[in-house]
């Protein structure tokens, strides 16, 4: 190699590393603001304990989408700024700017730029207006059915592995980051579902979080790190029961 | 003949391929015991030290009982006073499956205030019981009176492998190698519906 290419070799490495942080958020995330107006659909009819699950009578119009809809609340939360005072956009307009949101990297460790979305204050007024818009670029079933961390539902999961979720969640969530956790409990198959965890609150026993749940707009859902046995305990749903589930972080890193 | 060993290699691949994966994996998970405590028998105080000897319930992944078998753990007094609180899985506890004889100041174990008021020691544990077990306990001096820290029981709760698992693991590392890539490819992005 040359010597003037090894100078751009280097040039270029220290350019890459040298990349602009992040912005952070500019306030903690808010349930009521920084989630969708409309919920991801069920496949299932799960009866009312939760526990008997069989095929909807009625057609389902924007079902499994939990993962891209995770992925793309918080590219909302890291790319978007509203700007309410702003004049409005033709759909074209907005389309784009949706577009850039969701097109960037859903890695933390590839910085993003924010993208003015002028005439809304928040998502979910913008996705009250803009219902079919949204969901038309968030992305099919498939964006779910090859997520790039369904591997690992495959493996088994070790007492280590949950404590380490837990810690680490913890930790994004100090560093204004929103982990997305994908739950299951194969091969069960009860549960099979992707959140967005955005608080935390500890005490001696257990860590709950406070996860945004695609398939629930009214409120927050429970996950709950149970300390002395390391496992998460997910909240009963219309879906699913209530009980213990298996977790792992997704949209982080290249294998996740 | 070939025909038909190559018919049941097939049935033995796709009966395999239908398995969930990482099969070292479930094995090993299916092998774990955790022990819960369900009562404490006696404790002592030595060297800075509180000991207690307790039976925990030895239990399967899916909760069932297994057995019950008696442990003693001991931990820093400084660390069960500890103000905040240390949560349960960071508290520092040696866990001993080997029992060891009596040493250091007896401490009377009670269950209530008025067993507390007759024990016959200057240190009490006041055990908190719950449906299923002692919960944890309070260690407190009786004169002068004063709560001199406590511990849930969750501090004491340990996985452990069965160990018929080990003889079991080169069979399965073997299955493994051969079986996981198609179930990463098949089940994990296709099979498995997401809600």
């Amino acid at each position: 190699m040359s010597a003037r290419a090894q100078l751009l070799l280097v040039l270029w490495l220290a350019a890459a590393c040298a990349s602009t942080p992040e912005p952070p958020p500019p306030r903690p995330f808010d349930f009521t603001r920084d989630t969708f107006a409309y919920s991801n659909d069920l496949y299932w009819d799960y009866g009312p304990n939760g526990e008997t699950p069989r095929p909807r009578d009625a057609p389902v119009g924007f079902g499994n989408r939990c993962a891209p809809m995770a992925r793309a609340t918080r590219q909302f939360y890291r790319a978007a700024r509203f700007d309410p005072a702003a004049p409005h956009l033709d759909d074209a307009g907005y389309r784009a700017l949706v577009r850039r949101v969701l097109d960037a990297s859903d890695r933390y460790e590839r910085p993003v730029k924010p993208v003015t979305i002028p005439g809304y204050a928040d998502l979910r007024s913008f996705s009250a207006d803009h219902e079919e818009l949204l969901k038309a670029e968030t992305g099919g079933r498939t964006r779910s059915f090859t997520q790039r961390g369904n591997w690992r539902l495959l493996f088994p999961f070790s007492p280590g592995s949950q404590r380490d979720l837990a810690y680490r969640a913890l930790a994004e969530l100090a560093a204004g980051r929103l982990p997305i956790v994908h739950l299951a409990n194969f091969p069960t198959i009860s549960l099979n579902h992707t959140v967005v965890v955005f608080a935390a609150e500890e005490t001696p026993t257990e860590i709950r979080f406070r996860v945004y749940d695609p398939n629930h707009k009214l409120a927050p859902r429970a996950l709950v790190y149970h300390r002395a046995t390391t496992t998460f305990v997910f909240d009963r749903t219309e879906f699913f029961p209530g009980g213990a589930v298996k977790a792992w972080e997704v949209y982080r890193g290249l294998l996740f | 003949m070939a025909c038909s060993s190559r018919r049941v290699l097939a049935a033995a691949l796709v009966g395999l391929a239908a398995l969930p994966g990482c099969f070292s994996g479930h094995l090993y998970e299916a092998a774990r015991r955790r022990e819960f405590v369900v009562r404490y028998d006696r404790a002592f105080v030595a060297d800075g030290r509180l000991r207690v000897d307790y039976r925990v319930d030895v239990r399967d992944p899916s909760g069932t009982s297994l057995r019950r078998a008696r442990r003693s753990a001991s931990l820093a007094l400084t660390d069960l006073g500890a103000l905040p609180e240390i949560p349960v899985d960071e508290i520092a506890v040696d866990v001993s499956r080997r029992v060891p004889a009596p040493a250091g100041e007896p401490v009377a174990l009670a269950r209530s205030a008025a067993e507390t008021r007759a024990a016959p020691t200057p240190l009490v544990l006041l055990i908190r019981q719950e449906d299923d077990g002692d919960a944890g306990f309070a260690l407190l001096r009786r004169e002068p009176e004063e709560r001199l820290g406590g511990l849930r029981s969750g501090a004491l709760v340990r996985d452990r492998e069965a160990p018929w698992v080990y003889p079991l693991l080169p069979l399965s590392a073997a299955l493994d190698v051969a079986v996981t890539p198609v179930h990463v490819l098949g089940v994990g992005f296709f099979l498995v519906s997401p809600e």
